[in-house]
C-alpha cells in the first residue's frame, strides 16, 4: 500500500467540508433571531401603545417600536395595526420574520 | 528506513469516517440549536397569548376588584376564539382559577417537535389582579 498523496489538497478538502455548514447555520441563526425579535417587539409594542393611550384607546406604536428595535439591535421593516371590535392586533416584520400580537382594549367603566 | 518512515508506512485506513464524524457532529449541533430556538419562539408565543388572554378576561369578569371564575372562563374562551395571535397556535388546554382578587390562567399548546415527527406540549401560566392608583 502506498502512503503517497498531497497533504495540502487533503487539508483543503477537509477544511472545505467542515466549513460548508457554517453558511446555512448563520442563515438559520439570523432567521431565529429575527423571529424572536419580531415576537418580542410585537408583544411589548402593542402593550406600550395601549398603556400610552387614554383608557379604552390605542396610540400609534411607532415610538415604542423604535425603542424596542434599538434594544434588539434589529431593523423593523414594517408594522401594521388592525382593529377587530374589542381587539387590537399589531403585526411586526423583522427581515423575513413576521409576528402578531393581539390585546383586548381596556373596557370603559 | 528511519523509524518515522516505518511508522508512516504502517499507517492504513481512510479519513472518510473522521470527516463523516465531524459532519455528523456539526449537523447535530445545528439541529440542537434549531430545536432550542424554535422552542424559545413557541414558548414566547404561548406566553404572549396567555398574558393577553388573562388581561382581556380579567378586565371583563371583575366586579369591585374580585373576578368571577365562570365569567373569566367565558371571556378567555371568547378571546382565544377570535384573537388572530391565538389562532396561530394550537391550544390543547385552558385552565382558569380565581384566588381572591387574582385571576390565574394556564394555557397549553401543542407545537411540532423539530427533532422528531411528534409534537410537544408547551404550558404557560399568567396572572392578573386589579389595582387602584391612589
Amino acid at each position: 500500500m502506498s502512503a503517497k498523496g498531497s497533504a495540502p489538497i487533503e487539508s483543503v478538502a477537509l477544511i472545505t467540508l467542515l466549513l460548508m455548514p457554517i453558511g446555512p447555520a448563520v442563515l438559520l441563526y439570523n432567521q431565529i433571531a429575527d423571529q424572536l425579535a419580531a415576537e418580542s417587539i410585537a408583544r411589548h409594542g402593542v402593550r406600550a401603545a395601549m398603556l400610552d393611550a387614554p383608557l379604552g384607546g390605542f396610540s400609534d406604536p411607532g415610538s415604542a417600536i423604535s425603542v424596542l428595535e434599538n434594544s434588539w439591535q434589529k431593523q423593523v421593516s414594517g408594522y401594521q395595526v388592525t382593529n377587530q371590535g374589542e381587539l387590537m392586533t399589531l403585526e411586526v416584520k423583522v427581515g423575513a420574520a413576521t409576528a402578531l400580537a393581539t390585546l383586548g382594549v381596556e373596557p370603559k367603566r | 528506513m528511519t523509524s518515522t518512515q516505518k511508522a508512516f508506512s504502517e499507517e492504513r485506513g481512510s479519513i472518510a469516517p473522521l470527516i463523516a464524524g465531524y459532519l455528523a457532529l456539526i449537523l447535530l449541533t445545528i439541529l440542537g440549536s434549531t430545536a432550542v430556538g424554535l422552542s424559545m419562539i413557541a414558548v414566547n408565543r404561548v406566553q404572549a397569548v396567555a398574558d393577553a388572554t388573562v388581561l382581556f378576561a380579567h378586565d371583563r369578569s371583575v366586579t369591585r376588584g374580585i373576578p368571577s371564575e365562570s365569567d373569566l372562563r367565558i371571556q378567555a374562551q371568547k378571546f382565544l376564539a377570535s384573537a388572530p395571535s391565538a389562532r396561530r397556535i394550537s391550544i390543547s388546554t385552558l385552565r382558569v382559577r380565581v384566588s381572591g382578587a387574582i385571576s390565574e390562567l394556564e394555557l397549553c399548546a401543542t407545537v411540532p417537535n423539530p427533532l422528531s415527527l411528534g409534537e410537544i406540549s408547551v404550558c404557560r401560566v399568567s396572572k392578573a389582579e386589579s389595582f387602584i392608583v391612589p
